[in-house]
This record gives C-alpha cells, structure tokens and sequence, in this order.
C-alpha cells in the first residue's frame, strides 16, 4: 500500500500543497483530481522524489519513503504531465537509455523495446528522432518507459494527454489489468470521464488542499450529483463557469 | 527627454517587418544557458571589450610613428602605415566573420520561425527580410564598435610631415569605409555561402555539414587572429607586392583604403576595384540564393523530417559495441546518451568540433612540420623536432579533454534530466564511471592511436609504446584532475557562465599548458629511454590509481548536481528546497 500523510510544500513560506493525506492499496487506481494551479502535479513530483517535500512523509508497505529511496524509486513507473524527453534521441534509443537507467539487461530490454513499440504501434518510426513525434507519440514513449521495469506503483500525470481514440481504449484497458495484477495505480487528471470509468476512489484538490476524498458513487451521494464533472465543478469550481465566458466574448469585442 | 520618447515609440507596435525584426533581434540574443540580465551583461562586456581594442591599438603604436615621424626618410613611415592598416582591415574581417558565424544557424529562418509565423498574416519574404536585417544589425554594431575610434584615432596618430595627403575627415571616412567595408565582405561572403549550400544539398545533408562548415569557419578565423597580430610586421612584404597577394581579401580592401585618400598607384587602384567588384559578388550571390531559395527553404524545413538515416544492420549492431566493453547497465547508459547527445546536438557537436579543430591545427604547426621534414629526409630528429613531436600527443590529448569536459557542462534538454534524477540513487558512480569512459574513449585513445603510427615510424616500437604508456597515464592523471569534484551527467545539469573563477580557471590552463606539459617533453627528450619512460609510466601510474580510488569513494557518497544556480552551501542544507 502506498500512503501519503500530511504532504506539505511551500516555496517561499507560500503553501503550494497542505496537509495531503490519503493512501492506495494494491490493484487500486485513485484518481487525483483538481483544477489548474491545485497542486496534483506538485504532490506528484514530491513522490516521484523529484521535489522535496516541506513537510509530512510517504509510506510504502508501511516504511517510509525518503526523497531518492532508490528501492521505491525502482519500484516506480512514472510518466510526468509534460512530455518532458531528450528530442534528439530516437524512440527505442529513449528507452534503451530508461532501461539501462533501470539496470534491465540488454537482451530482455530489446525484446521489451520491441514489443512496446510494436503494442502502441510506433514501429513505423523507430528510426524518427523524438522531435519528430507527434505528442502523442511521445506520450506512447513516455508510458513505455514508465511500465519498462514492471514497476509495482504506477504514477501517471495527465497520461491520456495527446492519445488518440485508440490509444486512449488501450490505455484505459491496460490500467483496468495493472490494477487487476495488484499494482498501485495514482491517475492524475483533468478528464474527469475517463478517471470516473477507471478509478475506485478520488481525490479533489483546490488550492493546494484536499476538498473530496471518496468513492466516485459516494461523492455522487453526498454531492446530490449525477455526474462526477458536476460534484467537481461544485467542489473545486468556485466561480460561475458561464459568466467568465460572457468576460472572454466582452474582451474579444472591445475595440 | 529624446530617451522617453525614444523609449515610447519602441514600446508601440509598427509595421509587421519591423515587429518581426525586433523579434530576431531579441531572438539572436536569446541564450537557453543565460538569463535576459547575464545576456544584457553579457553583450555590454563584449562591446566594451571590442570598442577600446582600437583606442588600445593606437595607444600602442604612439612611440612607434613618434619614432617614424623623426626618421629623415619617409619610406619606413609609408611602409608601416600600410601594414597597420592592413591589420586593422584583417581584424575587422575577423570580427565580423566571429559574428557572423556565431548566428550561423540564424542567419536563415528555421522549422520553428516558420511554424510559429507561416500562419500568421505575414509574407514569407518578410520573415527573410527581417531574419537578414537582424543578424546585419548585429554585424553591423559589431564593426562600429570596433572601428570607430580607430577610423578617427588612427589617421590622427599617423598625421605629419610625413602623411599625405595631410590628415583631414577623409581620412576618417576612408579608414571607416574600407575597415566596414571588408566587415560586410566576410559577413556576405558567409551568407552565400550557406545561401548556395543550401541550394545545392539536400535539406538533411545541408543539416549535417552546416555544424561541420560553422566549426571549420570558426577555428580558421581562431586561427588566422596570429597572423593578423603579426600584419604590422609585413611592411617588406606588402613593398615587394608579391603574386599571391592580389587573391588575398584584406589587401583588397587596402587597395580601396589607398584609392580613397586619392592614390595614383595602379596596383591599388586594381585591388579597389578587385574589392568592390568582391563585395559586389558576395553580395549578389547572397541575395540570389535567398531570392531562389526562400518558398523552397520554407516548404523544406516544414516537410523535413530528422531521422537517423544510418543502414538499420549499421544502426543496430552499432547500438550493440558499448556493451562488448561495457557491463554496467548504468555506466552504459550515461556513455551512450553522452555519445547520441554530442551525435544529435548542433550546438554540443559545435563546441567539440572546434575543440578538435584546435588541437588538430595546433599540433599541425607545431609538430606537422618535424614529422613532413623527418620522413622526407629520413634523418634522426633534430632537438626542436623531438621536443614537438614528444608534446604532439600530450597537447592534443589535453585539448580533447578539456573540450569534452566543458561540453559536458552545457545542459541539453534540461527538463528531460527527470529520468536521471530519479535514476541517481541506485547507482550513482556507476553513472558516473560513464563519464570517466568517455573522457578516455574520445579523448585519449583517438589520440593514441593517432600518433602511434608516427612514433613507431620516429622512435621505433619499443620507444614508441614507452612514450605512449607514459602519455597515457599522464593524461590519466589529467582526467582524474578535472573528474575530482566531478558530480554531474554530461549534459543534464544546468550551467551558470562565468561562475568559476577567471583567473583560477586560466591559471590551471597556463600551468598544464605552460610548465606541466613543457616540462613532462623536456623530461623526456632528456631522458629518452624505454626503461626510464615504463619506469616513469609505473610510477605515475601507482598514483593514478591511488588517486582514483579516493575518487570512486567521493562518487558513491557525494549526491549528483543537477542545478548548478545553488550555492552548494544552500544546497547542502536544503535552503533552496523551499
């Protein structure tokens, strides 16, 4: 299980994210929710240690996580919310690089390399460097990469993000089976229908805090709501969603 | 008050081709390495720099024409004022050809100019017009930062009973005229050039020889700065007027100089015209090739796709050499992305082309002439032969190291380093080792096998691998002195220009250059002897290896920098993690 107790940053004394708490057990997906500038990306660094955190710990099977724990940063997939790869490289050159990183062996890693590309059907351009990718293309590299070394907790930052139609059928499926294969599955996201047909549980985040934290059907209980983007909008969406596009059409007329 | 209202019209929005030439302007400027105030500083210093060399030149010259103004003679004062203009035409070329090629890869709009401004309601001529306007800006105040005090102190300087005609604002214009003139040449010259490379190739190979050109550009105006120094000493030269002289560029711009100020003398006359009708060349062939080539260009870069186009069997076995010599999956994986990144990146491929382009030429003056006069005549070495050959390697290697390490410094991709900072904590020196790999397979062994031929051909076998093995420790020794305090993934950390010591940095260079390596040749031109050379070899190699286990021991313990903008000391305890 991994478990998250009182996350704090602040940069600055400035509190990007406070007090997060909440925990996902094996073969769960929690999805964690939240507008722009909430903090899901912050909290998702912190615990692929790429951040520090200000305050509060990380617990996976029960002991804690240090910033750069290699045995659970061995143990972690992660695709970040930007396509953030080295460009000049070409796609099974990335992944050889991650790979290697991981310590997989040569032979196994080909074979893996092959088969990833094969599965998200970018064979065709195994030979175009990064920069040519389309972005998702490169999102197809970045998962590939987080899932290379059969990671046992899985964080994935906006990972449907450029996917087409197909891609995204996939995706989903394959999620649904990590879960299914006991993996811990944290789905940051902003497409609140695909987290409601993958996820068990959510968290919404607004303005660095925890506001919802439940079962989708529970949220839609409590929430008298029919929808999950409906609870979402009442919960993290303060502001009235039809007046601002009113403001955007006034400025687009001005003189 | 003309400052404000300066200020105000640059702040409103003009026409579409000034908008886009402010933003190339900006854009030339823009360095992923600096920030918007290192740049300011940056480009202040440069123009500071470049403005007093003129006022430095003349200030020197003073007691020389001081000198030649009292000679009863005038013909050494003729001769001398025609070899310093020379000069100052020389360095004007060089000047602009530096600017010039630095905005190589600007001089032209690229993939990303024109995704961003195709959609946009603008011309595509626009967009070259205003790419050209701001790399000639910049050429522009280049050369007159450089020349204008020397235009008007230069003239002044050399006026008396011997100048004429007498001094006057011709002179000025004429010293302007022909030093800008000589500037534009070499900055037309290099935009034809590309203009007609790229015409004439493919849109790939165009990209694969534009790095090649640039650093082969770069290192020969590196390398033509000793011999313009030396220009003011060429007054017997220029008097002879030999042949080769009417095909050399900075004597046409003499010629322009002289016809200027009124000379009768036909063989200036004939350089004047030499000149103009050059940068009336340049200049045209410049514009053709943009005017033919721009729609095409554009299409070109928008449909140009880069691929690694090396045969799939090449590609795929060549994948496969680091792990023959290379176990570590780690250590594999630095060395290799090290290779593909120097492989992939311009602006890293660059860099260490010209740092190769320096030792090459460097060891060609030095010891190129030794080893052409000792296998053409066969004869034993003499002392200055030996001594040049014996440095050839340790010289080249030194180069070669100290290139990739600062090349390694630059960041590449910095938001990607992600996957090595979470990589860092299962196998830190391993990663590392990557570094120390790479240090020795590009800048030792290449250099190794290299001479290794020369020396047996000089010295004979045995004489030849001593040499060689205590080159190699000694450069060894080299890597471990540069790798000490070395915490960092070549191209993953971020780069702060100019945060190391100055004098420390030159320091170290004038003692390896200037007592180390001299020192290490006279050692063994005096003792040129297989037993004392293996003997030396073993010895230095104990410490080698001393010193590198100390140092493996410091990489496991100490945590990789991937942020150099941190004091260490706030990075130590953690200040900036908040």
């Amino acid at each position: 299980m991994l478990e998250v107790k009182g996350l704090t940053k602040r940069y600055s004394a400035i509190p990007a994210v406070q007090d997060i708490t909440f925990h996902i057990r094996r073969g769960q997906i929690l999805g964690y929710l939240g507008p722009n500038g909430s903090g899901k990306s912050t909290t998702v660094k912190m615990m692929a240690g790429l951040i520090v955190p200000s305050a509060g710990k990380i617990l996976f099977d029960g002991k804690a996580v240090q910033s750069g724990d290699s045995a659970f940063l061995s143990n972690l997939g992660y695709v970040p919310e930007e396509p953030q790869v080295y460009s000049h490289l070409t796609g099974p050159e990335y992944l050889r690089l991650v790979g290697r990183l991981h310590g997989i062996r040569s032979r196994v890693l080909e074979q893996k390399i092959d088969a990833f590309m094969d599965a998200f059907s970018l064979s065709a351009a195994r030979y175009e460097l990064l920069l040519n990718y389309s972005k998702g293309m490169r999102q197809k590299i970045l998962l590939s990469a987080a899932l290379l070394h059969n990671p046992e907790v899985l964080i994935l930052d906006e990972p449907f993000s450029g996917l087409d139609v197909g891609a995204t059928l996939v995706l989903r499926n394959l999620l649904k089976a990590l879960a299914r294969e006991g993996k811990v599955i944290l789905y940051s996201s902003h497409v609140l229908d695909i987290v409601e047909k993958v996820c068990s549980e959510v968290v919404i985040l607004s303005k660095g805090k925890i506001v919802a934290y439940d079962t989708v059907e529970r949220l839609r209980e409590l929430q008298a709501s029919p929808s999950l983007e409906s609870i979402f909008a009442q919960l993290a969406v303060p502001e009235d969603t039809s007046a601002i596009a009113e403001r955007v059409i006034a400025v687009m007329n001005a003189a | 008050m003309v400052r404000k209202k300066f200020r105000l019209w640059l702040a409103e929005t003009h026409g579409s081709q000034f908008e886009l030439m402010r933003h190339f302007l900006s854009q030339q400027l823009v360095n992923e390495l600096l920030s918007s105030e290192q740049v300011k500083r940056l480009v202040i210093t440069l123009l500071c720099v470049l403005g007093c060399i003129g006022p430095l030149i003349v200030r020197l010259y003073v007691p020389k024409y001081a000198y030649l103004q009292d000679r009863s003679n005038g013909d050494l004062y003729v001769a001398a004022v025609h070899a310093d203009r020379l000069f100052f035409i020389s360095l004007s070329m060089i000047a602009a050809g530096m600017a010039s090629v630095a905005q190589w890869q600007g001089l032209f709009p690229n993939r990303q100019d024109y995704l961003a401004l195709k959609p946009l309601p603008i011309r595509l001529y626009q967009v070259f017009v205003a790419r050209f306007l701001a790399s000639f800006i910049i050429v522009a105040v280049v050369l007159l930062d450089l020349n204008f005090a020397a235009s008007i102190l230069f003239p002044w300087l050399t006026s008396g009973r011997w100048q004429f005609p007498p001094f006057g604002v011709h002179y000025v214009m004429a010293h302007a005229a022909a030093t800008f003139s000589a500037g534009l040449f070499v900055y037309f010259a290099t935009g034809a050039l590309q203009g007609v490379l790229m015409n004439v190739l493919s849109a790939r190979t165009f990209d694969r020889v534009s790095v090649l050109i640039q650093a082969v550009l770069a290192t020969a105006l590196l390398v033509a700065i000793p011999y313009a120094l030396d220009m003011p000493n060429w007054h017997n030269t220029l008097a002879a007027r030999p042949s080769w002289m009417s095909s050399f560029p900075p004597v046409w711009f003499l010629g322009l100089y002289k016809t200027l100020l009124g000379t009768h003398d036909a063989y200036f006359r004939q350089l004047c015209e030499t000149a103009l009708m050059g940068l009336g060349a340049v200049f045209l062939l410049f514009v053709a090739t943009n005017f033919v080539s721009y729609r095409r260009h554009a299409s070109r870069a928008l449909e140009q796709g880069q691929t690694r186009r090396a045969g799939r069997w090449v590609r795929d076995r060549a994948a496969k050499l680091p792990e023959v010599f290379i176990t570590s999956s780690r250590e594999r994986a630095t060395f290799v992305f090290a290779l593909q990144t120097l492989r992939g990146s311009h602006r890293h491929k660059l860099v260490a082309a010209c740092g190769v382009a320096v030792a090459v030429v460097l060891t060609l003056q030095t010891a190129g002439s030794s080893i052409l006069a000792h296998l053409g005549t066969g004869q034993y070495w003499q002392l200055w032969q030996l001594e040049s050959v014996l440095a050839m390697p340790l010289v080249m290697s030194a180069i070669l190291i100290s290139t990739l390490c600062y090349v390694f410094q630059l960041p590449a991709e910095l938001k990607a380093n992600w996957i090595f900072r979470m990589a860092e904590s299962s196998g830190r020196a391993e990663l590392l080792n990557g570094v120390e790999r790479l240090l020795i397979c590009c800048g030792l062994l290449p250099v190794l096998l290299f001479t290794a031929p020369l020396e047996i051909l000089g010295f004979g076998w045995v004489l030849a691998i001593a040499h060689l093995t205590l080159v190699a420790v000694l450069m060894l020794l080299l890597i471990e002195f540069r790798l000490n305090g070395w915490h960092r993934i070549p191209f993953a950390c971020s780069y702060v220009p100019g945060r190391r010591n100055f004098w420390q940095t030159a320091g170290a260079y004038s003692f390896l250059f200037g007592a180390v390596i001299p020192t290490m040749t006279y050692f063994e031109m005096r003792f040129l002897q297989p037993f004392v050379l293996f003997a030396c070899g073993i010895a230095l190699g104990f410490v080698y290896a001393t010193v590198r286990s100390a140092r493996q021991i410091q990489w496991r313990l100490v945590p990789l920098l991937f942020d150099e903008s941190d004091e260490p000391l706030i990075r130590a305890v953690r200040l900036n993690q908040d």
